[in-house]
């Protein structure tokens, strides 16, 4: 396996592989292509010893009791010799085990540079590191069911199936151009390659349609809960969070600014955000408050308008669904038609909502993932292969985009050779006079 | 007698010829070196100029000043638009020559041109540094500046009919030998090509009467100058077919053609297969169909297109007597296969300069092609380059984007051949926009620039392009209400909705050029697009791949590009795109490595 080596690099990296914080364990990882042979001593590691080892590591004025796991090159997740610190979680102590790294000249990772280094070293290829990338964003149990799909080829082989399709119609095509004057070429009628066209096309946007670039996974769902001051949307806020972190208090317009937190329901995520209370505010920075509540809506999938009764507000704007607070305070009285009745106090009713919630989330079993790039091309593809022409020249407009279309979707994983193209007409008719 | 010149011209064939008139349009003295004088311009394979994509080749040849369209207008004796159901870009003009008047014809062109013709066989160059100075021929020394070698099929040409082998570049020819040292010597081995030949029929033997008849069209033109180079009398041709009984003798023979004797090495096209090979490899097909072709108004001679064969005598004359009409043709001289030696083009840069002499170029068949069109073609641009050379000027190359002569030239240089190379239009990427009719638009300003055209083409030029300038006024300055929008005739033309009839009815400034803007304007989305790529080539040439040092690193090449890449070590994308089997994906694999390693540097 070939390594990489460039003049000047930084050789040797580290980086937290476990979130930062408190926790039982920490994992450091170590790679490079050499990694100082003083460290390899400090951690009392051979170089070519593949394994597990239970290390002492001394950090000074104390030492913390870690694993130390010894991957060498190049059966490592970089291909580079790695090595993997399992310490302590307590960031006190990871701090000491960096500085102890940065003492032998080992620096800090920028975030990627392991993947990076795994693809540059031939562990992944490109459609994997793309995958992987996707891997890391994934929000919900679907998008990681999809990522299966796409590392196995599943996409690829349906591009493939349809630039199969392609290639015959611009050789059917090009026969008609080059070739119409041979008589082992019969002619091929317009509304025939029309319905070709109209086939590639159609499964073409399928793809577009089941498959999601990565673009729309980072922007995870959002869901605003909105309504006038006082009515308990912080409360409920906290509820579906199941802990406190917004403030709450009984003073009306106490959240000013919109607060966010994501969650995670049945498998999806979804960011929830709390916003102020809407009435005429009477200060300046309520009326901020205000305005940035409005705002929150743009573009939030799912927006829930929180009030204690039914009596019309003026300013109320048009959301998915309503939600009827505080019902234990006000037991027995009748909840109007489409609201949803619940107390943020008790958590009575709070199942109902998450169902609405579940309901309206956009969710589709059939939705699969790949990368921009492949999306782009696709869509590219299809804008190309659209355009068509009704005249003198439809044959030689639809091969100009056919021959486009192809060069696009043959970007995506192969290349295009023209070479292969007249071959096939010389293989499918007689050609000569 | 004079043995110096400022350009030597080996070969007087198409190419030759084409390379031998753009050296004196260049003022050069020039002399052009032949075997038999009474053959310059010859065709030795069909009688015919144009056909798909050829035709653009022929129209790029004369908007350069070359020869080939006007010889042919002044030759042809039938003349007719292939493809006419479809658009301009792949309309193309073929034309029936009297194939005796075409070569009489061109031989008053050098003639006229004031070329210096010199019987002779040249069999080595004098070199000294990489610069030739003189060829050595059996009867003389000819010094010159530069050179142009066209040695078409006689470049250790050998005849094959049957069993029989003889040496030769066409029937009763003899070959050149000699020059393949100067390319051994130059550590280039040469490859074996082949192309084959129908029997010629005596036309007063066959029967025309049930013949399919295939009449011509007039008021059609090969070059740009038009009418004022007026065809001889005009003809028809006929249309026949083989049959199952045809079928039976040609496989009942099938081992005795020199093709399936394995007598035959050299690779054959694959758009121009050999009878023998019809009825082998479409073995389903019941008939084909033969084009009686007549060699000349006068002559008796008939070429009949599509049984070019390699089978003895005898199987020759009896498959021939089992086709409808030919019950009692005579052959005049029997088909043969012939084969010859080519150099890889990818030993030659773009302006046809052997990239291993400072001052020989190489065109025409010896490259690997095959076809008047494409010969010629090679020739010109040989011709103008190696004039250049002699005038100490830079190299002039014509590009993808612009011209048939640019995808020539672009795909022999860097991809090389396996069959003879034929112009085909799907080889070129922007089609619309290389149309048969606009090959002088295209090429004016290079033309103009090295000093190719007579003032007769430059009138003729801009006298068309005032007839589209008329039409171009018009369809911008005017313009219809739809759905309560105003949109000019031109933005119309772009439109799906209306029809070139429709504009044409609504513009009222017309002129016979109206059909040529219409598409001009219909194609300018394309146009953009060609921009667009041009465009990303230059960003591609701004892209360093200086830190690229090992090229076995990057995942996703192929252990073939690896190497290449390895051996060229392209200092931008430009470059890598232009190593020969470089793909989209392969690039795009490159600029992913090549930011990897800036970003760990960085």
């Amino acid at each position: 396996m070939a390594v990489v080596e460039v003049a000047d690099k930084i050789d040797t990296i580290y980086a937290l592989a476990t979130p930062s914080g408190r926790s039982a364990i920490a994992v450091i990882r170590v790679t490079g292509t050499s990694i100082p042979k003083k460290l390899l001593e400090k951690l009392s590691l051979q170089k070519n010893s593949r394994g597990c080892f239970v290390r002492k590591i001394d950090l000074g004025d104390y030492s913390d009791k870690c694993l130390v796991l010894n991957f060498p090159a190049p059966e490592s997740y970089t291909g580079e010799h790695l090595i993997e610190i399992h310490c302590h979680g307590n960031p006190v102590i990871i701090a000491d085990v960096f500085t102890l790294l940065d003492g032998y000249g080992v620096e800090e990772a920028s975030p990627g540079d392991f993947s990076k280094r795994a693809y540059l070293n031939g562990k992944v290829s490109l459609d994997e590191a793309e995958s992987l990338m996707l891997g890391i964003q994934a929000q919900n149990k679907n998008d990681l069911i999809s990522l299966e799909k796409f590392r196995s080829g599943d996409l690829g082989q349906k591009i493939f199936n349809i630039s199969n399709s392609l290639e015959s119609l611009l050789v059917a095509l090009e026969s008609q151009l080059d070739f119409s004057d041979e008589d082992g070429v019969s002619d091929l009628e317009r509304n025939e390659i029309a319905k070709n066209i109209e086939q590639i096309l159609h499964d073409l946007k399928r793809l577009l349609k089941n498959y999601r670039p990565i673009r729309d996974l980072e922007a995870r769902q959002r869901a605003v809960i909105i309504g006038p001051p006082n009515v308990g949307k912080s409360s409920l806020f906290n509820r579906l969070l199941k802990e406190d972190i917004a403030i709450v208090s009984n003073t009306p317009g106490t959240t000013r600014d919109v607060v966010r937190k994501t969650i995670v329901m049945e498998g999806i995520e979804l960011e929830v955000n709390d916003t102020a209370g809407i009435r005429n505010g009477e200060t300046l920075v309520e009326q901020e408050g205000i305005e940035k509540s409005y705002k929150a809506l743009d573009g939030a999938e799912i927006s829930i308008w929180v009030s204690d009764q039914e009596s019309n507000f003026k300013n109320k704007p048009k959301t998915d669904l309503l939600v009827m607070n505080k019902i234990d305070l006000f037991e027995g009285r009748t909840i109007p038609k489409g609201w949803i009745p619940l107390s943020a106090k008790t958590g009575e009713g709070m199942n109902v909502l998450v169902e609405e919630l579940i309901k309206k989330l956009n969710v589709e079993e059939s939705v699969f993932y790949t990368s921009e790039r492949v999306y782009g091309n696709i869509e590219k593809t299809v804008k190309t292969l659209s355009a068509s022409s009704n005249e003198k020249d439809f044959y030689e407009i639809n091969a100009q985009n056919a021959r486009d279309a192809l060069i696009l979707l043959k970007e995506i994983y192969g290349d295009f050779d023209n070479e292969k193209i007249l071959d096939q007409i010389f293989q499918k008719f007689c050609i000569g006079k | 007698m004079n043995n110096k010149f400022d350009l030597i011209v080996i070969g007087g064939g198409h190419a030759g010829v084409e390379a031998a008139v753009a050296g004196r349009r260049m003022k050069l003295d020039v002399a052009l070196i032949t075997l038999d004088q009474e053959k310059i311009g010859r065709m030795s394979c069909n009688p015919a100029v144009g056909g798909i994509g050829k035709t653009h080749l022929a129209r790029e040849i004369d908007a350069l000043g070359g020869v080939i369209a006007e010889a042919t207008d002044l030759s042809g004796i039938q003349f007719k638009t292939l493809n006419k159901k479809k658009g301009p870009a792949v309309q193309a003009l073929r034309a029936q020559t009297d194939k005796n008047l075409y070569e009489k014809t061109i031989q008053s062109f050098i003639n006229e041109f004031g070329i210096h013709v010199i019987e002779d066989e040249v069999e080595d160059f004098c070199e000294k540094n990489n610069k030739i100075i003189s060829a050595r021929g059996k009867r003389g020394e000819y010094f010159g500046k530069s050179f142009v070698l066209t040695t078409g099929t006689f470049l250790n040409g050998s005849i094959l009919i049957g069993s029989k082998k003889v040496d030769g570049g066409r029937i009763d020819e003899k070959k050149s030998t000699g020059l393949e040292r100067y390319f051994l010597s130059k550590d280039v081995t040469l490859g074996r090509l082949k192309t084959g030949t129908p029997p010629r029929l005596s036309k007063k033997t066959i029967n025309f009467r049930g013949l399919e008849e295939q009449p011509g069209e007039s008021g059609l033109y090969m070059s740009f100058l038009g009418q004022k180079n007026q065809h001889p009398q005009q003809t028809i041709c006929h249309i026949t077919r083989t049959n199952p009984e045809t079928h039976k003798i040609i496989n009942r023979d099938i081992k005795k053609s020199a093709m399936y004797s394995g007598l035959i090495s050299g690779v054959g096209p694959r758009y121009c297969p050999s009878i023998e090979d019809k009825i082998v490899r479409f073995s389903e097909k019941k008939d084909h169909q033969i084009f009686l072709e007549p060699e000349g108004i006068d002559s008796d001679w008939m070429y009949p297109n599509g049984i070019s064969t390699s089978l003895p005598k005898e199987t020759q004359e009896e498959y021939v007597q089992s086709i409808k009409g030919f019950e009692n043709a005579k052959i005049l001289q029997y088909g043969y296969a012939v084969e010859y030696d080519y150099i890889d083009p990818r030993n030659m840069s773009k302006d046809l300069l052997f990239k291993k002499s400072d001052n020989l170029y190489l065109a025409g068949q010896i490259n690997g092609t095959t076809g008047y069109e494409e010969a010629g073609a090679q020739g010109i641009i040989a011709g103008i380059n190696a004039s250049l050379n002699v005038l100490g000027k830079e190299k002039w190359v014509p590009q993808r984007s612009s011209s048939y002569l640019g995808v020539l030239v672009d795909d022999l240089t860097k991809f090389g051949v396996s069959e003879p190379y034929r112009m085909f239009t799907s080889r070129a990427e922007h089609r619309l926009l290389l149309r048969q009719e606009n090959a002088d638009e295209r090429l004016f300003e290079s033309a103009k620039k090295l000093n190719l055209l007579s003032e007769e083409r430059i009138e003729a030029f801009h006298q068309k392009q005032r007839k589209k300038q008329k039409v171009l006024v018009s369809l911008r300055g005017n313009s219809i209400n739809l759905t309560g929008k105003k949109v000019t005739l031109y933005d119309l033309c772009k439109r799906s909705d209306f029809s070139e009839q429709d504009v044409f009815k609504l513009n009222p400034d017309n002129t016979s050029e109206f059909t040529a803007v219409y598409y001009d304007a219909k194609y300018s989305g394309y146009v953009k697009k060609q921009e667009r790529e041009i465009e990303k080539m230059k960003t591609l040439d701004d892209f360093s791949l200086g830190l690229i040092f090992d090229y076995q690193e990057v995942v996703g090449l192929s252990g073939e590009l690896k190497e290449k890449l390895n051996y060229h070590k392209p200092q931008t994308l430009l470059d890598a795109s232009k190593i020969e089997g470089i793909t989209p994906a392969a690039l795009n694999v490159i600029t992913i490595h090549a930011k990897k390693i800036d970003a760990i540097r960085s």
